[in-house]
């Protein structure tokens, strides 16, 4: 085991073997997957994620939040994610790929948000929670995201995106003050929003009732 | 003959070379280690900020101000970069360079460069950490720090990795060590893994979750293919060197350095169970992780074999104490990993805090721990000085062995329960979280723990910089003789 | 038809990657860097730092480090 060449030489194929296998493989095999209607005549899914949404994702992705939420639904079975409400389907890969960046994530100290925008349609739960997380969740571990707001002066009259706390907040502006998210929010809910599994593909079909 | 064939031809070293003292290639080794120790010492504590703030924030989300720059996502993140790409990088670059310089014998030469690549990475990371604070993170795991600091580090490996390569082409001696092909194998792995990764993730983005599979590629065999050999080539050195005992079976090693480089590289996408990528690589990365088992029981074996019978001399040394913490933590930390790969662990463990459990397992218990020990060994030699206080390793040992093991458990056992927990869906969401957070406090605790040792460990260290007994210059491997102490 | 393809070539790589190991393993053993581990185990030791010496102890505690060990 002197010889430097070889040893280069050996080094060099076990990671050009993993490579080969784990990566230029999935290339090849998924690589070029495209969307697809599941019926003749119906809209190719997934669709290319656009708009506001997409901007939320920057700040989806600026402020860490994959670190504690995933976005993946396992298969009926393995794990409780059906049963919870995070898909009605197991995520395959073609539900990543026009995804720029795929947010899989590996923790969840929250719950995951594949589907998140339809289980939890509403914008006003959405902002209460990013802005206190106590409010919609009370004793949740998320970090508060209040610098995603601002309170400002009521004007003339409330501001239709102002924040409805709930009587008794404690956390509530003080009278003649309002909180109302900024663009970055606005953003993010959308994103947010905009994470729904509803739809089919050919190898990912929702479960039938049990 | 051409320069290309040149270098390859030389591969009989040995005679015509001069054999070099120890004591010259310490010295000479001096400035670039104590720099990377520097660095490294200051990244640690950094990191163990970012780390303490982490981990109280998450079980005390409203005693913390709202800033932005400190929020869980982006701190967490300053945390593992801080400790990877700048404790654990700066500690292999000043150990391994300084095994390297040992083991191949030669008067080292270009020491200038690796103080001015080691400067280039300790900025870049500066800018990449605070580019994390600032929002611009990729929420790329292990890859963090926003993609325009990645030319400065590639750069100053470039020079860091060339000078590596140098030391081994130009070596005095015949005989090749163990520690010498890990650190080779290591040094030539990181900057494929890294380059691969930046260009297929950031710069040139694959398709879908092709990003996710070259991800955990990626972050896994940064653990496996770079920290893991820089950490056993210690191993492999400073435990026979101690003891004043060669390797049990250096046939084993063969053995393990081998079956680690093919097996290792497979197993990342444990990280990927039952997640959107083809069945076929999960079952293969299982089978991989699974016979990690192999070069595991080996390097196990092998170093308890050295060992064995000497274990007053191991509680005896500083280093050692470390070390073989270390190593016992390394053959723990990897017979746990390959039972979690297996889907039926994994169903339970993904997703949850066991798995930062497992992380901290290998990369403090094994690897940091055994960056300790080295570093105990290292500086006396590089600056002819004793260190100034026995009392403040004393503590930096226990506070560090009682802080991630209690760590440990919290994580592991916390981890497990919340696995269940989430798995039964008669149990709400939130109350699984909740049910997490006193497992969350002790980890804190156990944080607190971790941040005294490091505080004794970087008060002993500037002191022996600064004001540290200056010893006798003497030949070859001084410090410890009696007529010298004090 | 796809698959058989890729499973083909996987294969045959496979094949030609095994046997260069072997024929790595059969040429390093014929050149003689299988033979004398002992040696090379002892390599990082020498005059300066000979084997059997212990070579690291708390700061100021040698000779009572030395009594500890030698006495069992």
């Amino acid at each position: 085991m002197k010889n430097l060449p070889l040893l280069f030489l050996g080094i060099f194929f076990c990671i050009a073997f993993s490579w080969t296998g784990l990566i230029l493989s999935s290339q090849i095999q998924f690589g070029s997957l495209e969307p697809i209607a599941i019926e003749e005549g119906e809209r190719p899914h997934p669709r290319k994620p656009v708009g506001l949404a997409d901007q939320g994702k920057q700040v989806y992705i600026g402020n860490g939040c994959m670190y504690c939420h995933s976005q993946q639904t396992r298969r009926k079975g393995f794990g409780a994610d059906f049963d919870r409400g995070w898909g009605e389907r197991q995520t395959v890969p073609r539900d990543y790929i026009l995804q720029k960046r795929v947010l899989l994530g590996t923790m969840r100290t929250g719950p995951d948000l594949m589907n998140v925008g339809q289980r939890l349609s509403s914008r006003d739960w959405h902002h209460l929670h990013l802005y206190d997380p106590q409010i919609t969740s009370e004793g949740s571990v998320m970090p508060p995201f209040g610098f995603l707001y601002r309170t400002q002066e009521i004007g003339d009259a409330p501001s239709d995106h102002a924040l409805r706390f709930p009587p008794n907040y404690e956390g509530a502006p003080e009278s003649g003050y309002e909180v109302v998210p900024s663009a970055r929010a606005e953003a993010l809910v959308d994103y947010l929003l905009s994470l729904k599994i509803n739809y089919e593909l050919p190898e990912s079909k929702f479960a039938s009732d049990d | 003959m051409s320069p290309l064939a040149s270098f390859f031809g030389a591969i009989r070293p040995g005679g015509d070379r001069p054999k070099v003292q120890l004591t010259q290639i310490d010295e000479s080794m001096r400035s670039p280690c104590v720099f990377f120790i520097m660095a490294a010492l200051s990244w640690l504590v950094a990191g163990t900020v970012f780390a303490l703030l982490a981990s109280f924030t998450l079980h005390a989300p409203d005693y913390f101000p709202n800033w932005e720059w400190l929020t869980f996502g982006r701190v967490r993140s300053a945390h593992l970069n801080a400790v990877a790409y700048g404790w654990s990088n700066n500690a292999v670059f000043a150990v391994g360079l300084w095994l390297m310089a040992r083991l191949c014998r030669t008067e080292v030469r270009h020491g200038g460069l690796l103080l001015v690549a080691g400067l280039f990475w300790n900025v870049g990371l500066f800018c990449g950490i605070l580019g994390i604070l600032n929002g611009n993170m990729t929420s790329v795991e292990w890859l963090e720090m926003p993609s325009s600091v990645a030319p400065l580090l590639v750069a100053s490996y470039a020079l860091i990795g060339v000078w590596g390569i140098l030391s081994f082409r130009y070596r005095a001696t015949d005989h090749v060590y163990v520690s010498q092909w890990y650190i080779l194998a290591a040094l030539f792995w990181f900057p494929w893994l890294y380059v691969v990764a930046q260009v297929m993730i950031l710069w040139m983005p694959a398709r879908g979750t092709v990003q996710s599979i070259t991800n955990w590629w990626f972050a896994h065999n940064v653990l496996g293919l770079w920290y893991t050999p820089m950490g056993l080539a210690a191993a492999y050195y400073f435990i026979p060197k101690v003891l004043g005992r060669p390797i049990h079976s250096y046939y084993l090693s063969v053995i393990g350095f081998w079956s680690l480089a093919l097996f290792y590289n497979w197993a990342g996408v444990h990280h990927l169970i039952g997640g959107p990528i083809p069945v076929w690589l999960i079952s293969a990365g299982i089978v991989a992780s699974v016979m990690m088992v192999i070069p595991v029981i080996v390097t196990a074996v092998n170093h308890h074999m050295t060992v064995v019978g000497q274990f007053k001399a191991v509680w005896m040394s500083p280093t050692l104490r470390f070390i073989v913490f270390g190593a016992m933590s390394y053959t723990l930390a990897s017979l746990i990993g390959s039972a979690m790969a297996l889907r039926e662990v994994n169903v339970v463990t993904h997703f949850t805090h066991f798995t930062v459990g497992h992380a901290h397992h290998g990369a403090y218990a094994f690897f940091t721990m055994t960056m300790f020990g080295s570093i105990y060994f290292m500086m006396p030699r590089l600056l002819n000085r004793e260190w100034p206080s026995a009392f403040l390793i004393r503590v930096h040992f226990w506070a560090a062995a009682l802080g991630i093991t209690l760590m440990l458990l919290a994580l592991h056992v916390g981890g497990w329960i919340q696995g269940l927990e989430m798995n039964n869906p008669d149990i709400p969401f939130l109350d699984t979280v909740k049910n997490t957070v006193p497992w969350l406090i002790s980890r804190s605790l156990a944080g607190c723990l971790l941040a005294i040792g490091h505080l004794a460990f970087f008060i002993n260290f500037f002191w022996m910089l600064w004001g540290g007994e200056t010893v006798e210059e003497l030949e070859g491997p001084t410090l410890f003789n009696e007529q010298v102490e004090g | 038809m796809q698959w058989h393809i890729y499973l083909l070539i996987i294969a045959v790589l496979g094949v030609v990657f095994f046997a260069a190991a072997l024929i790595a393993l059969f040429w390093s053993a014929k050149r003689g860097h299988l033979t004398n581990f002992e040696l090379q185990s002892k390599s990082i030791f020498d005059d300066d730092e000979p084997e059997g010496e212990h070579t690291d102890f708390f700061p100021g505690e040698k000779s009572k480090a030395r009594q500890k060990i030698t006495n069992r």
